[in-house]
């Protein structure tokens, strides 16, 4: 039977130590595989840098802003105008019960 | 049903196996070498570029036949028999950050797509648009 991992995976995986004269860098990454029987898709991004210096080691993530932005502005184009129409719901709501309350 | 059928079908085994095999070699490349560009190197600076990728492929064939009502006596068997296949795939790229390695320190610089990030403002602005002139309609 297959299994679902057949499928689907998310691995992280850090790559070879890049030797600089003063640091020693190891790049790490994240994949998302996804196979079907007949094709499949991969979305690999770059997670973190691991930075090592004379026997201390530092991890310094590696942010993706431009993705942050596009999924804040996507998110916000989706709960703005729910939000407003809250609001103007509300509104209205309130000068009917003026109205009827006159 | 006859032996040219069999004979197609026989035949289109090796093409699916090596679609399958190139499908195979779409998830060997998911190695942080590449995501993580060759370091360069100017005077006392190296600088690494992290990119984030994306691929997809996809590939489908098929075949068939079939056995018809003979035109006349002397006609024995016609058959008619067929095979195709097809595939696509596609790739992106997008630079994320920056890796600046110098002898004060290592920093991480992102890269920021204005023109993506512009494009799905003004998308999502339209989007409100319509969503707020349905709502008052």
């Amino acid at each position: 039977m297959a299994n679902f991992t057949d499928f689907l995976q998310l691995k992280t995986v850090q790559g070879t130590a890049v030797q600089t004269p003063h640091h020693t860098l190891i790049p790490e990454s994240q994949a998302l595989i996804i196979k079907f029987p007949f094709g499949g898709f991969v979305w690999q991004r770059p997670t973190a840098v691991l930075v090592q210096q004379g026997g201390h080691s530092q991890r310094l993530p590696i942010t993706d802003v431009t993705r942050l932005a596009t999924w804040s502005v996507l998110a916000a184009s989706l709960l703005l105008p729910l939000l407003l129409r809250l609001i103007f719901k509300q509104a209205t709501d309130a000068q009917q019960e003026t109205l009827t309350a006159q | 049903m006859s032996e040219n059928y069999n004979k197609l079908l026989v035949e289109s085994v090796p093409d699916q196996q090596s679609a399958n095999e190139l499908i195979g070699k779409l998830f060997d490349v998911t190695r942080p070498d590449a995501v993580f560009s060759q370091p360069v190197t100017v005077g006392d600076h190296t600088i690494i570029t992290a990119s984030e990728y994306s691929a997809g492929m996809g590939v489908g064939y098929g075949g068939g036949g079939g056995v018809g009502p003979a035109a006349n006596e002397e006609a024995s068997e016609p058959i008619g028999y067929g095979g195709g296949g097809g595939g696509g795939g596609g790739t992106t790229a997008r630079p994320v950050a920056t890796i600046i390695i110098s002898p004060s320190g290592v920093r991480v610089e992102p890269i920021v797509d204005v023109t993506k990030i512009a494009i799905t403002m003004f998308t999502a602005l339209g989007a409100m648009a319509m969503a707020l002139r349905k709502m008052k309609a």
